[in-house]
């Protein structure tokens, strides 16, 4: 069933790469390259939901932009529909603009402090010319209540708001063209701990009412573990494993996956890979070359060192991908069954 | 009944919200030195607006006749003669005042030209960048490399009793407009190189990312996200530069560069400065005390401003 519908994926990705330019001296020549994304490839089915996770600086975040269309690409694809974002004229990338929101991270910087709560959800609207007058502002007004917000909030400003209820106004916004696709470029780690739970729920709730498909960015796999079908891990802008949520959780292959998911804090036992992952994600200036985890990795072998391994099927389990020589073999600290 | 229509009133006045802008207001309000700062500010510019009205009308007031021999010369202040009166028998009271209009119709258009030519430049070479941004800034780099005097007084050279040929339409250019021509399209670096800097910072910021995801095109973002967010930056730097255009006024009058055919705080410095070791000292009294109040009312002012539009800003 799911295999199917990723025949048909609402978004596909290629091989995509963002790097950025480092300019240096009186001249601005470059100098180098910040590989951001380096080579990322995942499809999203229509009303499924893809969790990216990994480090902060891994590159989610740019993948989500260059995605949005945001930040120009170096190479690769970004289908959505079929027609290729990188490559769409203006007039395309407009019309593609309806049908991709996005949710950001920060509520405290993604609304316009000079506009009312009204008007930013609007803007979307008047863009597209699609509403305006009366029609305009009944759809603010619904639009404000599907995130549970009061109509009466519509005059209000962003500063006269709480970060969760500033969130819900970014998810009102975000709604507004009634998007195919919304980003959530890691919607609730600037909320507290106490309100995480209602946006994400809020998230999930609107996923299931509107039919919609989410790529959800977040450095918390236990947020990600709640609404994801499928799973993406990055590391130093590649993603070295990616399967559906259940097999990621309970199945974990790559050496990396299992350290984050020892990360998450369990009450029964101490987890295995504890305290393994030691030291600081490169620059992705300069990345490792082979496997670019390996300095990190405590199965690290000398083959590592040389060649990249790349995203390939695991033999046993369906939809289960890694890029690892070692996969699923037991970390050090692990009681191999 | 009653308690209904008040409930009702405080609601809607809840659902208005407050804007950033009007919560800035009701800080300044509450500052009591700024208020009257104020006051004196608009004492100033009402004068001004008056002694338009009365050339414009013909009202005959004797107030209004500055050139008029009121007494004998060299009259010291006192309840004939308020200010005193100056070589000609003319009233020094009345020639401060028609100062006042000169200096703040200076002061004023100068403002407007170069908040015309800079925020504009600003704004584009800080959202564009490239190219753009490039040759505006060496457009104000060159500029600014220029003694700020000296560029004044070569603008003020070159524009003065020339006349101005817009599309046909012919304006002979009065010494009053040579001054703030030539304030305005000098003074405009300060305030384009802010602007360039604000609208960098703010247009890598997640709501004008936002504004770009669902397709705002360039103009939008500018106008509606850009400008808003840092036009406060515009006025708090007008506030506090509105001193530099009166002053800058002073000097060039002072050197005999501004309007002759109306008094001024420079010209009236000017001829006092060989009064002054006569013992007359009514009339530099005048134009420098004249010139002090407002500087005073509009630093004050404007640092008050500053505190309540950019709170990070915050001095106190």
């Amino acid at each position: 069933m799911m295999s199917d519908d990723l025949n048909n994926p609402l978004l596909k990705v290629e091989d995509l790469k963002t790097y950025f330019p480092i300019r240096r001296g009186v001249l601005r020549r470059t100098v180098g390259h910040i590989r951001a994304v380096d080579g990322v490839s995942f499809k999203i089915a229509p009303g499924r939901t893809l969790g990216l996770v990994g480090e902060s600086g891994c590159g989610k975040t740019t993948v989500a932009r260059t995605i949005a269309g945001l930040i120009p690409a170096i190479s690769g694809s970004v289908e959505f529909q079929g027609i290729d974002i990188l490559k769409a004229g203006k007039k395309q990338l407009r019309e593609i603009r309806r049908h991709i929101a996005i949710v950001f991270q920060d509520p405290y910087d993604s609304l316009n402090p000079r506009m009312t709560v009204g008007d930013i959800i609007a803007e979307p609207l008047i863009v597209h010319r699609l509403a305006r007058g009366r029609k305009l502002t009944d759809r603010v007004a619904e639009l404000l209540s599907k995130v549970g917000l009061s109509q009466s909030h519509i005059n209000r400003y962003p500063h006269e708001f709480s970060g969760g209820q500033r969130q819900r106004i970014g998810v009102a916004r975000a709604l507004a063209l009634d998007p195919k696709l919304v980003i959530c470029d890691e919607p609730v780690s600037a909320l507290d701990v106490s309100i995480q739970s209602q946006i994400i729920n809020l998230l999930a709730d609107l996923r299931d009412r509107l039919n919609l498909t989410y790529l959800f960015i977040a450095h918390d796999l236990a947020v990600v573990e709640f609404v994801s079908d499928f799973v993406a891990v990055m590391y130093l802008g590649r993603i070295v494993e990616y399967a559906t949520a259940e097999q990621i959780y309970s199945n974990p292959l790559h050496p990396y996956t299992k350290i984050l998911l020892s990360a998450i804090p369990k009450i029964t036992s101490r987890s295995v890979g504890r305290g393994l992952l030691q030291g600081e994600i490169p620059s992705p200036a300069n990345p490792p070359g082979g496997c670019p985890f390996h300095p990190r990795c405590p199965l690290a072998a000398e083959g590592c060192k040389s060649v990249p391994p790349k995203l390939r099927a695991d033999n046993i389990q369906n939809e289960h991908f890694v890029a690892c020589f070692r996969a699923g073999e037991p970390l050090p600290n692990e009681v191999s069954t | 009944m009653e308690t209904i229509s008040v409930n009702s009133v405080s609601s809607v006045a809840q659902n208005a919200g407050r804007s950033l802008w009007s919560d800035a207001l009701r800080r300044l309000r509450r500052r009591k030195t700024a208020m009257f700062c104020f006051a004196v500010i608009i004492v100033y510019f009402s004068i001004a607006a008056f002694l338009y009205a009365v050339d414009i009308f013909h009202i005959p007031l004797a107030v209004a006749d500055w050139s008029r021999q009121i007494g004998p010369e060299y009259q010291p202040p006192g309840a004939k003669y308020i200010f005193g009166t100056d070589f000609l028998g003319r009233s020094v009271f009345r020639k401060a005042l028609y100062g006042a209009k000169t200096s703040i119709t200076v002061a004023l258009w100068a403002s407007l030209i170069s908040i015309s030519i800079g925020v504009p430049l600003g704004a584009m070479a800080g959202y564009f960048r490239g190219i753009i941004d490039q040759l505006i800034v060496w457009l104000y780099t060159t500029l600014s490399c220029v003694p700020y005097i000296l560029l004044i007084l070569a603008f003020a050279l070159v524009l003065a009793d020339k006349t101005l040929d817009v599309f046909g339409w012919k304006i002979p250019l009065s010494g009053t407009a040579t001054v703030y021509l030539a304030i305005g399209l000098t003074s405009w670096v300060g305030i384009c190189r802010l602007i360039r800097g604000e609208v960098i910072k703010h247009k890598n910021r997640d709501y004008v990312l936002a504004a770009r995801s669902y397709g705002a095109g360039s103009g939008r973002i500018i106008f509606r996200h850009l400008l808003p967010n840092v036009f406060h930056i515009v006025i708090i730097n007008f506030s506090l530069r509105f001193v530099g255009f009166i002053q800058a006024e002073v000097i060039l009058s002072f050197l005999g560069l501004g309007e002759k055919n109306s008094p001024s705080w420079g010209a009236m410095i000017d001829s006092a400065r060989l009064d002054l070791p006569k013992g007359y000292w009514w009339e530099m009294t005048a134009a420098t005390a004249a010139i002090f109040v407002i500087s005073l009312a509009l630093n004050v002012f404007g640092d008050a401003l500053r505190d309540c539009l950019d709170p990070k800003l915050r001095t106190e």
